[in-house]
């Protein structure tokens, strides 16, 4: 397994990052939902921080996660020709019939990212000044 | 194989809204004193995240599902 891990890391540094994030996100799942019921079962200030930082690291785990399932949409999305790693020649006719596909994914993976990080700076922004 | 199928499909139920949740939550933060906001979306992240970690424990990152040892 370490092995496997390893070459995954030389061969597709992104895709060990999601691996190693995914996993993370998975054991810190737990701790949130525990941060959450505590919140819910008897709110107070402390329950109320430990809930709204829970949330901020499941988040910054789910981060990684995010961006491989709104890139893959948009791969499938653009027939391939967003983001994949196919020949230069198929690549060119796939474009000259899902050119505008592509652009839109181009913009839309950005757009996506976007709303994602707006959400945490909202967040903090309103606990500050709320 | 069916029976992993359903396991598996709670787990991305988990995984999926969580991601969604975990955003709606903190966006709808500033909304104060509607129930909506402060007690039913974290209640569902909650759900979402207890299906997402405990399934993902049991099967996934502990090797006994689809996902299995990697």
């Amino acid at each position: 397994m370490a092995v496997n891990r390893q070459r995954l890391r030389e061969y597709d540094l992104e895709g060990w990052v999601h691996t190693l994030f995914y996993k993370a996100a998975v054991l810190f799942s737990i701790i949130e939902a525990l941060a959450i019921l505590a919140y819910l079962a008897s709110p107070s200030p402390l329950t109320s921080m430990a809930f709204r930082v829970s949330t901020i690291i499941y988040w910054f785990l789910l981060t990684p996660s995010f961006y491989e399932l709104t890139k893959g949409f948009l791969m499938i999305y653009s027939r391939g020709t967003f983001m994949s790693h196919i020949a230069e020649n198929v690549r060119k006719r796939l474009l000259q019939r899902y050119g505008s596909r592509a652009r839109l994914a181009s913009v839309a993976l950005y757009a996506a990212i976007i709303l994602w990080i707006i959400a945490p700076i909202v967040f903090i922004l309103g606990w500050l000044y709320g | 194989m069916a029976r992993a199928s359903g396991v598996m499909l709670l787990h991305y139920l988990g995984y999926f809204g969580s991601m969604i949740l975990v955003w709606l939550v903190m966006v709808s933060s500033f909304l104060k004193g509607q129930p909506l906001v402060e007690v039913a979306l974290p209640a569902l992240l909650l759900i979402a995240s207890i299906l997402f970690g405990v399934v993902g424990l049991l099967h996934v990152v502990g090797g006994g599902g689809h996902g299995g040892k990697r």
